[in-house]
């Protein structure tokens, strides 16, 4: 009885982390010769929470995602690290048994939804079809499951919409039959790259809405890969902000909102204009996104930084606590302290003119 | 040969339909030769000359050309002398390898020579035929192509520009028309139409014009393949005409003409240009065809379809040299220019890109 | 009508023919988009006039009209007092350099096959200006927009969306335009590279006087940019209003819902989001009556019948600049929407960090 609790314990804290990524290294091989995509990244998600990727174009966000799912095209490798699953590392599997974890256990929604669904098959038959392969289902029960899923998902008249084929869909819906096709196996880990980038603020807000509905029902936990901001502060938990394959600032949604540490997270947060706020001019990033085939030397984000040094030029950061539960990867972390004298001015005089625009 | 046509068609509607997917590269790959720059053509070159199989499908073509525009050097003989056997002085086919003697009208031996690749039927060096006929060959495959693709294109190329109008449609019709027919049928009827041979026409401003059979045959060949080279160019009009700067172009003030011609048929002439490398082979076949019925170039002018014609009634005696050269070099050109086509196509293409 | 007045649009209407097979169009069987539906508005010299919209909405229908790139349906739009179609040639080629656009794609909008320097110095060479400085121009347009005037001869494919996105805003200006139409001028791009074109464009409008019309589906670009707005739904305005009013007191239901559902960088606003339900409604069938009737909230069987299709109208007699387009206009509070910039930070970390 003691052994069977014991047991239960250990399992227990086993599972705590549902997912654990350890310092994972993803390259590719291209004409231009290696390019590290992802860069020696860490990040666990437990059950139930919402962990945000955000990223511009080229940070390795969505590698990540494919690393995780092992879907890395055959010109790339993982190079170096551990996913480790439920306590199993994921990079052991053989690949029948990925494929029995993908889609079922852990599954993801992509971006382009034209491309995602078959235009000859009926959402209906593609739901099936992955509910067939993964649950011990009849024709008939899957049938009922999907009419059941594309309810759950909020698509109206369920029963007439499931033989449609995806062009009838608007785009809204085909993101909510996706999604509808990836919870089908009740997997404990979504994986969402870039779920609403191609729809409209209120589809996307509908979108959430519903992902986050199905996630208080199933308890299930959501990984959100985006370059959206406003998104990852409405839905996450925490937010890891990725730049040139590396996660340079981790943290709780809020800390990295509230008081953002590393200068590329401050300066995507300058980069919006905000609805209210009288403003001349965006106190933005200069400069631009790097290649990354040719990432700068030292912290990759030191060419666009304003306060970088020649220790940034040669040095590459890894992340450090600057509070707790909050990491950035930045040398000069320490309150800026190092700060230039004129930023002190310029910031003391946006400061004066924020209070008197209040 | 059929097979191979509907092939070529299955790669128009590519052509058509898939040109306008090729996804805006990603920032990363925007970014990726700033650092170098780099001409367009130094671009496909560089893209060329590492697919090896196009690069011996050049060097194919280049030898090809060579051979036919040195004929009257290379050639040992003239295509039209008659030799006959040294053994028993009759004008018979002699074994590639063999000894043959050239006659004057008293009987003098005036040469004596191998014949390397043997001689026809009438005695005539098989070698130097091939040369002579590789020539007209040729002539006439790039001929009809470079015709075909002219007016093709241009005809495609304003159905594209004014698409779903009135003349789009008239033009599309027509070549709807031409499209479906096999090209050695619609050849013989066309042929039908303006006869055989040289012939001369009174024309009411030009006086009589002498058309020679030759052009004849470019012609009629020409008309069969005119609709494709009008599809190919009118789908990538249509997909270059979606993109933003032609809008640009309209809302600075630019005239069609100019949009026209310094833009979109800049832009759309590669895809036309790898069509026309692929159909130099097709369209030295349909010349072979025409010959090998009789309809094409008239004998005693040399010409490989027609050298192949005339082997046609010795296959079963055993001359086999008679089919086996001409048949060979015919296969050997258009693989040439198949490989070339295939080469251009990677080069030019973006979508075959870093797909080898 | 003032001499501030550049476009004068009234009554617009854009219809589009939905493609069907030949026998449709013969019978006169054809569905109609109704991109634009009745749509007045000015826009005066020196303003910012933004059109904010879901996708399909018709904003860059509309755009395109602005540019004569499209031809109204029905209404007309004037520019400096005179109708497009009462053009002269002389008076087209004015309006073709006086207004220019920029593009959203800028893969598409530059000719992948032509140097930077060719693609600006094409709208000088069709207007005939800077005859003999054209280089020296485009070197002085790359460094104006941030660019190296030594990247002049390099190709599009060398650059960045974002660096791209400069040398389109280039060519605009190549030609001393009064007016840009900017259509989606930074979705395409990062989020870094989207604040600096943001600054690029607003520091050229304070240097060179221009006006701005731009059309984007984001409202936070909106407000950033403009003096007045306008909030497009299926073709129609739904509300329009000096920029600052319609932010803080905006009085469409739709208008509330796009702020409501807008994603917001502010953990507590974010949050908050609320949902508008259902889809946008098909343009070739436009829901009679107000057209936002099927996903509005206020919605009352009044709103359905088709004699009720809202007019823009001024609710308030000291601001005329504010129209809205709901019967219900006042029952629409404020209570659901606070857009509070208290909430939060305002962006100023680095003052806070250094406090601390």
């Amino acid at each position: 009885m003691l052994l069977i609790l014991v047991t239960k314990e250990s399992n227990r804290l086993m599972t705590e982390k549902i997912l654990e990524v350890d310092n994972l290294t993803t390259s590719f091989d291209t004409e231009e010769g290696t390019v590290r995509a992802v860069n020696n990244i860490s990040f666990s998600i437990e059950e139930g929470e919402t962990m945000g990727i955000v990223g511009e174009s080229g940070s390795g966000k969505s590698v990540t995602a494919l690393s995780v799912m092992r879907l890395i095209e055959s010109n790339g490798s993982i190079e170096n690290g551990t996913i480790h699953y439920r306590g199993s590392n994921l990079l052991e599997k053989t690949e029948s048994e990925i494929q029995s974890i993908r889609g079922s256990e852990i599954s993801m929604v992509f971006q382009d939804t034209l491309d995602s669904l078959n235009p000859v098959y009926t959402i209906g038959t593609q739901i099936n079809r992955v509910i067939r392969k993964h649950r011990d289902m009849d024709n008939k029960e899957a049938r009922e499951e999907t009419i059941r899923l594309l309810e759950q998902v909020g698509i109206p008249n369920a029963e007439e919409r499931i033989d449609d084929y995806p062009h009838q869909f608007s785009g809204g819906m085909r993101q909510r039959a996706l999604i509808a096709m990836a919870i089908s196996c009740n997997p404990s880990v979504l994986i969402a790259d870039e779920p609403t980038t191609a729809l409209d603020v209120t589809i996307e807000a509908q979108i959430f809405e519903v992902l986050d509905k199905i996630q208080h029902e199933t308890g299930m936990s959501i990984i959100v890969i985006t370059h959206d901001l406003g998104v990852v502060a409405g839905v996450c938990d925490f937010v890891n902000v990725m730049y040139g394959g590396e996660i340079v600032e981790k943290s709780k949604t809020d800390d990295i909102f509230g008081d953002p540490q590393h200068p590329y997270t401050r300066g995507l947060l300058r980069s919006i204009p905000r609805i209210g706020k009288e403003e001349d001019r965006l106190r933005g990033i200069e400069g631009n996104v790097p290649n990354p085939a040719a990432l700068p030397s030292g912290c990759t984000f030191h060419p666009r930084c304003p306060h970088a040094t020649d220790e940034c030029r040669q040095h590459d950061p890894s992340l450090q606590e600057v509070k707790r539960n909050h990491r950035a990867a930045c040398i000069h972390i320490d309150g800026y302290k190092s700060l230039h004298k004129e930023d002190k001015e310029i910031i003391i005089n946006d400061r004066k003119k924020g209070e008197s625009d209040d | 040969m059929f097979y191979m046509h509907i092939l070529i068609h299955e790669y128009v509607y590519q052509e058509g339909t898939k040109m306008g997917s090729v996804s805006p590269d990603s920032e990363a790959d925007q970014n990726k030769s700033t650092t170098a720059q780099r001409s367009l053509l130094q671009q496909f070159w560089k893209n060329y000359k590492n697919n090896y199989l196009s690069i011996a499908g050049g060097a194919i073509i280049l030898l090809l050309v060579l051979m036919a525009l040195l004929a009257p050097i290379l050639a040992p003989h003239s295509p039209y002398e008659q030799f006959e056997t040294s053994d028993d002085s009759k004008f018979h086919p002699a074994e590639p390898g063999t000894e043959i003697i050239l006659t004057n009208g008293d009987g003098d031996i005036v040469e004596q020579t191998t014949a390397y690749l043997g001689t026809d039927n009438v005695g005539r060096d098989i070698l130097s035929r091939l040369l002579y006929g590789l020539r007209t060959t040729l002539v006439i495959g790039l001929s009809v192509v470079i015709t075909s693709l002219v007016i093709g294109s241009l005809a495609g190329a304003i159905a594209g520009f004014y698409q779903d109008s009135w003349i789009d449609n008239a033009i599309m019709r027509v070549m709807d028309v031409i499209f479906p027919f096999p090209s050695i049928v619609l050849a013989i009827a066309l042929l039908g139409v303006v006869g055989i041979g040289e012939t001369t026409y009174s024309l009411p401003i030009l006086g009589t014009v002498a058309v020679p059979n030759t052009a004849k045959i470019i012609l009629v060949i020409s008309v069969v393949y005119i609709p494709r080279f009008a599809r190919v160019m009118r789908g990538a009009v249509v997909t270059e005409m979606e993109e933003d700067y032609i809008d640009a172009l309209r809302t600075i003030g630019a005239s069609d003409f100019r949009i026209l011609l310094s833009d979109v048929i800049v832009n759309t002439v590669p895809s036309v240009v790898i069509q026309g490398s692929l159909y130099v082979g097709t369209a030295l076949l349909a010349s072979a065809g025409l010959s090998f019925l009789g309809l094409g170039i008239q004998p005693p002018q040399a010409s490989l379809g027609l050298m192949l014609s005339n082997s046609r009634d010795y296959v079963y005696s055993g001359e086999w040299w008679f089919s086996v050269f001409p048949g060979l070099l015919i296969a050997i050109t258009i693989l040439g220019f198949n490989l070339l086509g295939d080469g251009l196509r990677d080069a030019l293409d973006p979508r075959y890109q870093g797909e080898q | 009508m003032t001499d501030k007045e550049l476009f004068q649009v009234s009554g617009l209407k854009k219809y589009f023919d939905q493609s069907q097979g030949i026998i449709d169009r013969y019978l006169n069987d054809t569905d109609q988009v109704k991109a634009i539906n009745g749509v007045s508005f000015a826009v005066e010299r020196g303003e910012t006039v933004g059109v904010v919209g879901e996708s399909g909405c018709g904003k860059s229908t509309l755009a395109r009209c602005l540019i004569n790139l499209e031809n109204p349906t029905d209404g007309e739009i004037k520019y400096k007092g005179k109708k497009f179609e009462k053009f002269d040639s002389g008076e087209m080629d004015s309006f073709r350099k006086e207004v220019q656009m920029v593009f959203q794609d800028p893969a598409s909008s530059l000719n992948r096959r032509k140097t930077i320097s060719q693609t600006i110095k094409a709208p000088m060479e069709i207007h005939g200006i800077y005859e003999n400085s054209r280089d020296e121009r485009v070197r002085e347009l790359l460094e104006r927009v941030g660019l190296s005037p030594d990247y002049a001869n390099r190709y599009p494919h060398e650059f960045s969306g974002g660096q791209r996105q400069r040398v389109g805003i280039a060519r605009a200006l190549s030609v001393d335009p009064e007016v840009l139409i900017l259509d989606e001028p930074v979705s395409a791009l990062d989020v870094s590279i989207q604040a600096q074109i943001l600054n690029l464009l607003k520091d050229l409008q304070d240097d060179l006087d221009l006006t701005f019309v731009v059309i984007s589906h984001d409202l936070s670009v909106i407000e950033y940019m403009c003096n007045r707005v306008a909030v497009m739904y299926l073709g129609e305005f739904m509300e329009i209003a000096n920029s600052d009013v319609l932010f803080s007191n905006p009085q469409h239901p739709y208008t509330k819902a796009l702020l409501d559902a807008l994603p917001q960088p502010v953990p507590e606003l974010a949050r908050k989001r609320k949902t508008l339900e259902g889809n946008v409604p098909s343009p070739i069938n436009p829901p009679s009556g107000c057209v936002f009737h099927t996903r509005c909230p206020l919605a009352t069987e009044e709103c359905s019948e088709s004699r009720n299709d809202p007019e823009l109208n001024s609710i308030d007699q000291s601001d005329e600049n504010h129209k809205v387009a709901c019967i219900h206009v006042d029952e629409v509070t404020n209570d659901n929407l606070k857009v509070d910039s208290n909430i939060g930070n305002d962006g100023n970390y680095e003052v806070e960090n250094f406090n601390s």
